[in-house]
């Protein structure tokens, strides 16, 4: 009996820590409970809160991707770097401004469960993909940037390559082929004009707009006509044009397309009574600075520069934080996107003791709610299509290419609001 | 006792068996140690090779995905290639359909790896990794997407027959064959065609817009040429179609390259992800076998250490038993052996060494093992042996010692007892000098029978006792019997309640104070002190008590409080006074400007005139206000009006009146005024205060069983009964005199009853005053008050004042006013309507005025001229500097200049000091006309 009971002592303690240990491992039950429709993403103490970022950062048209990105940045400064207490985490990847590079982009983003949100994109083209993809994974896409109908509305109605949770504060371009296409008709007198596209929606869909409202006015347009991305002979289509006896040509391309047809058109001598006419993927100071004194007399439309005292000092804060002046000014519409999206963001975190649970359909429709809300680019309503800004058009005229962008934008020869 | 001395005790104090339990316990802790390391290693180790088997495993299905993915690309590039080579079908099924089933078998493992990764326990990087794994596998469906979708676009170029590329070539080949004959289109046809043909091998848009350009050249030319309607539609169709087409290739050719740049991204993007999960993989196969080697080793020097230890442990406990049992079990057999032989001086060493007789008590003082107990033993045996064998001599001798000192110490006692008597001695003598001349009655009792054991002489006096009076067995308990003590607060006291009978009773120290009552001895407050003498036992054996007469410090007492009460009376009455003051002055002097005016008017109105009985109204009503001023500054008692002629009998109704309603019904009052009274040269205020207190007095010794008040007024004239009333004079008196049927006076209080403080009443009832200022005033009067008093029947006060041989003027019997003689009157008042009004009125008399309203003014002019003026009549309450300051520098300018001051009241100014001044009159405002003309004129005639 007295052996046993030694036994017992000696072995009892060991039993014991082990026992303790045991339960001591054991993680106390989770509270939060998702009744979210699509799916929530939870974000652990101290963990950063991820937000996919899609834009061009290859080739010509980088800088408008860049400008982009500062634009985030900017909002993410104006939040001290962090989000209830959680810091930021941004994967960047490039589209190389093409759709099958936002979808392949988009497929790194989608791959990690614990991305809330996509920030993108520079092309409307890249766009078109993502927008599906994202839509589909349950996600949310606010851009500065795209501007092709099709991505949202067209006339009122749902376009094509309309998907939910897609947004954006750059502005839906609709309207700038029809302001354009009226300036042609009413203010230059033009009766005749060529179009060029590059296959890209975003391109397609404002010769697209110039052709509806041209031809509405009594105007003809003589040829119609695209190029591929990436190409370098611009010759024979300037030729196709001559030959069409166009007045106006309206070539709304990026870079560096844009600029190989203007060098192009400027050695055809027939082309001296042509008028050149782009839209804002060209209003920037790379492009001006590239094309120098070739580009004098050329038109440009693309939606009116916001002013402001908002304006003035991000633009001063931007000088600040990267010792140049901006490139152009859609990282306004950038930082508005931001904006938008980290307070939605904000408004619908279920916040429980360090973690924060993010509704996916929550955070849809509460941008889909924002009204008025004070961007720098002006107020802000989203509509059921994800349209958040109310577009109005300039049309601008590169006199003096030795004053840069700026000047450029100070320069408006004509000026549209959309009847809305 | 520090650590290393407890252990060695605590292993001798245990019992033997529990000394090798504690062995075995040891031992049992070691085997369990040994145990359980081998087990835990053996869990580690499970673990860490289920880590390999999965790792292993993630790294085969890695790079067999990888492989299958790899070739499904290479597939499909060589479909690219060989399409054109070896035709589309036979392209199709040689490469492309094996493509897709290796694309298929990619998806299916990287399903399987995701599974993996998820469902087992692998590094956090391998399950971070699971992001990776999400990209490569929607990256292999996306491939097997755009595959598909590049198939179809590459069939509507290329598929033999309907295929663009076919089509355009039939369509060239129609056209050329309409163009035939036409040269210059033919030229061109062939420039166009090849374009297009450069087109189909660099497939550069820029080729195709060029072969446009030619066909709108053809166009053209067609324009410059002769052709057929018929022709030249048809050679316009031809032209279109291909227009078409070729805009078809263009499209189609756009969406496959862009397929074809997705490719690459795809590629571009997985390529580093199965490289990284083949790196992890490894990594955690190479982690897993460090893991087991290491627990491996630590095992086994774990195992080592623990069998080492065992060793030392087997050999320290060994060592241990060996000490503490064996060795001692041999030492103690070889004591045995000795004291067997004699020896009787033999102890063990494990046990202590008893020297003497040993008690059973202390066998056991602490505990040891069990050859330690048999030890003790031992050594107790040994020791008692010793006790019996040595003999009894040594114990006679210590018994004899100790005797001699115990005498020592009894001598050493008794002279200390002497010693201590004497000082008891001489302290008694001290403390009995102290008693004896003690300024406090001193009083000691037998606790049991309450016998005076001591009481000093002061006792004696202070109890108004001596030696020879006291009773032989002088006792407290009875002695308090001999008188009657009252508490402070009024209540009899009992026999046990004075402080030595209580200190007796009860124990408990006590000090109060008392009044004392005997019969045939006045009365006497008392303060005593009482407290118990306790006896060794702690038992009460005697009481002493201190005593004190505080009859006279309870008298002083008294008086001072008496004091203090009249005092806040005459404060109260002050601040009152200064206040009906001011009210009075103003109330005076508006009334001056309303009678002033009333009389002016009234002379100026005719007889019969309606408005002069009005004006007569206002007069009479003006009139009442000044006599009820006069009544609130006599009330205030500030009113220093002096002694005037009054009519006794007209205070005594008022007084009666105002008696009427303030006491109770059951007291009759009986009034009788002799009307040929005369009046009297009084203070019309304290003639009423002596009223008021006879009668209130009067009133109060009826308040219980209710009685007749009798009051009465006569004109006496004495001269033979005098005697009847001690300090009379002889002359006529006016006499009051006030009865009641009360309970009377005592005798012998009734020569004290005119004694300020003197009172009979309850405490809050009177003051002790009345009668005493009653006394005074009468006296300051000329007047003698008498007091006769019979017990249970009542009393009767008589007062006598000298009557006034003036009569009283009437106040509403209509006397002209005197004229004046033009004598020149400055009349100074800062109310100017009073100014005014007052040189009207003396113009109507007769004189010559001037009235200023500034006293500085005025004497400015007084001084220019000083003898210009006759007389000055001067308000005494004006800004700057009052009349009375004005008049005194006026009369060091005019020595005879005679001024009349008016006043509407000043308790500063009375005839007394006015006269002395040097002043003429006071009037006191408001002044009528006739009282201010006879002023005047007495002024100026007195002159």
């Amino acid at each position: 009996m007295q052996g046993f009971k030694s036994i017992v002592l000696s072995v009892l303690p060991l039993v014991l820590s082990l026992v303790l240990i045991f339960f001591s491992c054991t993680d106390p039950p989770p509270s939060f409970e998702c009744t979210d429709s699509i799916e929530c993403v939870t974000i652990g103490p101290g963990e950063p809160l991820k937000i996919g970022v899609l834009q061009a950062l290859s080739g010509k048209v980088s800088p408008l991707g860049q400008e982009q990105i500062r634009g985030l940045e900017l909002a993410i400064d104006r939040q001290n770097g962090q989000i209830l207490g959680h810091p930021f985490e941004l994967q960047v990847e490039d589209t190389g401004c093409t759709s099958e590079g936002g979808a392949n982009a988009a497929l790194k983003i989608l791959a990690d469960p614990q991305m809330v949100a996509i920030f993108g994109t520079t092309c409307s083209g890249a766009a078109r993909t993502v927008s599906h993809a994202m839509s589909d994974a349950g996600l949310t896409m606010i851009s500065g940037n795209n501007s092709a109908p099709f991505l949202t509305s067209i006339g009122g109605k749902r376009a094509p390559d309309f998907h939910p949770g897609f947004f954006r504060t750059s502005n839906n371009e609709e309207n700038a082929g029809k302001t354009a296409a009226i300036f042609a008709f009413q203010t230059l007198g033009i009766r005749r004009v060529a179009t060029i596209n590059d296959g890209d929606i975003y391109t397609r869909g404002l010769t697209n707009g110039f052709r509806q409202a041209f031809e509405k006015q009594g105007g003809k347009i003589v040829l119609d006509t695209a190029i591929n991305k990436g190409e370098i002979m611009m010759q024979p289509v300037l030729t196709a044009v001559k030959n069409a006896g166009a007045q106006l040509l309206f070539f709304p391309l990026f870079q560096p397309e844009g600029n190989l047809i203007l060098r192009g058109a400027r050695e055809i001598p027939e082309y001296k009574d042509i008028v050149l006419m782009s839209d804002g993927a060209l209003i920037e100071n790379s492009f001006i600075q590239d094309v120098g004194e070739k580009g004098k007399g050329m038109y440009f439309v693309g939606p009116a520069k916001p002013k402001g005292p908002a304006v003035d000092l991000l633009a001063l804060e931007y000088q600040k934080k990267y010792k140049a002046p901006p490139g152009n000014y859609y990282y306004l519409n950038a930082y508005d996107a931001a904006i938008v999206l980290l307070t939605a963001i904000e408004k619908i975190a279920i916040q429980e003791s360090g973690t924060l649970h993010l509704g996916r359909e929550a955070l849809r429709r509460a941008i889909y709610g924002t009204r008025n809300f004070k961007g720098v680019t002006g107020n802000l309503t989203c509509d059921e299509f994800g349209d958040c800004s109310r577009p109005a058009f300039d049309v601008l005229r590169l006199d003096d290419p030795g004053a840069g962008v700026t000047a450029l934008q100070e320069n408006v020869i004509f000026s549209y609001t959309s009847e809305e | 006792m520090d650590i290393w001395h407890k252990i060695p005790r605590y292993w001798q104090e245990r019992s033997i068996s529990s000394k090798f339990a504690l062995g075995s316990r040891l031992f049992l802790l070691l085997i369990l140690m040994v145990a359980a390391t081998g087990y835990f290693s053996l869990i580690i180790v499970g673990k860490a090779e289920k880590s390999i088997l999965i790792s292993s495993e993630i790294q085969r299905l890695v790079l067999e995905m990888d492989r299958g993915m790899e070739k499904s690309h290479r597939l499909y590039y060589t479909f690219l290639l060989q399409y054109p080579v070896v035709g589309f079908e036979k392209a199709h099924q040689q490469y492309l359909q094996p493509s897709m089933r290796q694309i298929a078998q990619v998806i299916k493992i990287s399903e399987v790896l995701k599974h993996q990764i998820e469902q087992s326990n692998v590094s956090r990087a391998l399950q971070a990794s699971q992001i990776d794994l999400n990209l490569y596998l929607s990256s292999a469906r996306r491939f097997a997407e755009t595959s598909i979708e590049s198939v179809e676009l590459i069939t509507q170029i290329f598929a033999p027959e309907r295929g663009g590329e076919a089509r355009l070539v039939i369509a060239l080949d129609d056209l050329a064959i309409v163009l035939a004959g036409h040269d210059a289109l033919l030229i061109l046809f062939h420039e166009m065609k090849s374009h297009t043909q450069e087109y189909r091998i660099v497939r550069k848009r820029f080729m195709m817009q060029s072969a446009f350009n030619v066909s709108f050249r053809l166009h053209r030319q067609m324009e410059l040429i002769s052709l057929g309607p018929a022709e030249r539609e048809k050679i316009t169709g031809l032209l279109g179609q291909i227009r078409d087409i070729a805009e078809k290739i263009l499209e189609t050719d756009l969406k496959i390259k862009s397929v074809i740049n997705d490719f690459s991204l795809q590629q571009k993007a997985i390529g580093p992800i199965s490289d990284s999960l083949v790196k992890l993989a490894t990594f955690e196969v190479a982690q897993a076998r460090a893991k087991i080697a290491s627990t491996h080793k630590a095992a086994l020097f774990l195992m080592a250490g623990i069998a080492l230890l065992g060793v030392f442990v087997a050999f320290g406990i060994g060592k241990l038993l060996n000490i503490s049992i064996t060795e001692k079990l041999v030492r103690l057999t070889k004591k045995a052996r000795e004291f067997r032989r004699g020896n009787l001086e033999v102890f063990v060493d494990e046990g202590p060494v008893y020297e003497g007789p040993v008690d059973e008590g202390v066998l056991d003082e602490r505990p040891r093992d069990e050859i330690g107990q048999l030890a003790v033993t031992f050594n107790i045996m040994s020791a008692r042996m010793n006790v019996l064998v040595n003999g009894l001599e040594s114990k006679v001798d210590v018994r004899t010692k100790e005797l001699q000192a115990t005498n020592e110490k009894l001598r050493g006692e008794v002279e200390e007892r002497i010693k201590a008597e004497a000082d008891l001695v001489e302290t008694q003598a001290i403390l009995q000098a102290a008693l004896d001349n003690s300024p406090a009655g001193i009083l000691i009792a037998d606790a049991k029978t309450g016998q005076v054991q001591y009481i000093n002489e002061v006792g004696l006096l202070t109890m108004d006792e001596s030696r020879e009076t006291i009773p032989s067995d002088f006792n407290v308990f009875t002695y308090v019997r001999k008188f009657q003590g009252y508490g402070l607060d009024g209540h009899p006291m009992e026999p046990g309640e004075y402080p030595l009978t209580n200190v007796l009773r009860n124990g408990k120290p006590i000090s109060i104070e008392y009044l004392v009552k005997q019969t045939g001895r006045p009365d006497r407050f008392m303060w005593a002190n009482a407290a118990p003498i306790i006896d060794a036992r702690g038992e009460v054996k005697a009481g002493i008590s201190i005593f004190l007469d505080i009859t006279q410090r309870k008298k002083a007492e008294q008086e001072r409080e008496n004091l203090e009460v009249q005092l806040r009376q005459a404060h109260k009455m002050e601040a009152i006074g200064t206040l009906a003051g001011g009210i009075a002055h103003d109330f005076n002097n508006l009334l001056a400007a309303i009678i002033g005016y009333a009389d002016l008017a009234n002379e100026d109105i005719s007889q019969g005139h309606p408005a002069k009985d009005q004006i007569e109204e206002v007069l009479k009503a003006g009139s009442r206000a000044k006599d009820l001023v006069k009544q609130i500054l006599a009330f205030s008692r500030k009113s220093e009006l002096g002694r005037v002629l009054v009519q006794v009998s007209l205070i005594l109704k008022e007084v009666v009146h105002l008696l009427r309603a303030s006491i109770p019904t059951t007291i009759e009052i009986r009034l009788d005024i002799d009307p040929g009274c005369r009046p009297v040269l009084a203070d019309q205020t304290q003639i009423h205060q002596v009223i008021l207190n006879l009668c209130t007095n009067a009133a109060q010794t009826m308040e219980k069983e209710g009685g007749i008040l009798e009051i009465s007024l006569t004109r006496e004239t004495y001269g033979a009964k005098l005697f009847e009333y001690p300090g009379l004079t002889p002359g006529s008196y006016v006499q009051l005199s006030v009865k009641d049927t009360g309970h009377g006076i005592e005798k012998q209080i009734l020569d004290k009853i005119f004694d300020p403080y003197f009172t009979t009443k309850k405490i809050g009832k009177g003051s002790g005053m009345g009668l005493a200022m009653v006394h005074g005033i009468v006296k300051r009067h000329k007047g003698v008050i008498h007091v006769d008093s019979t017990p249970n029947v009542g009393s009767v006060f008589h007062v006598f004042l000298p009557e006034s041989d003036q009569d009283v003027l009437d106040q509403n019997k209509k006397v002209n006013p005197l004229v004046g003689g033009g004598e020149h009157i400055l009349v100074v008042d800062d109310e100017e309507a009073i100014a005014d009004m007052t040189r009207m009125r003396l113009e109507r008399l007769g004189y010559k005025v001037t009235s200023i309203t500034s006293s500085q003014e005025a004497l400015e002019l007084f001084g220019r001229d000083p003898g210009q003026f006759d007389l000055v009549i001067t308000d005494q309450t004006m800004p700057h500097m009052t009349g009375e300051k004005m008049a005194r520098q006026m009369i060091s300018i005019r020595k005879d200049i005679p001024i009349i001051l008016s006043t509407g009241y000043s308790s500063s100014i009375d005839e007394e000091k006015t006269g002395q001044m040097g002043i003429c009159a006071l009037l006191m405002k408001p002044v009528e006309i006739r009282e201010l003309s006879e002023c005047i004129r007495r002024v100026l005639d007195d002159l």
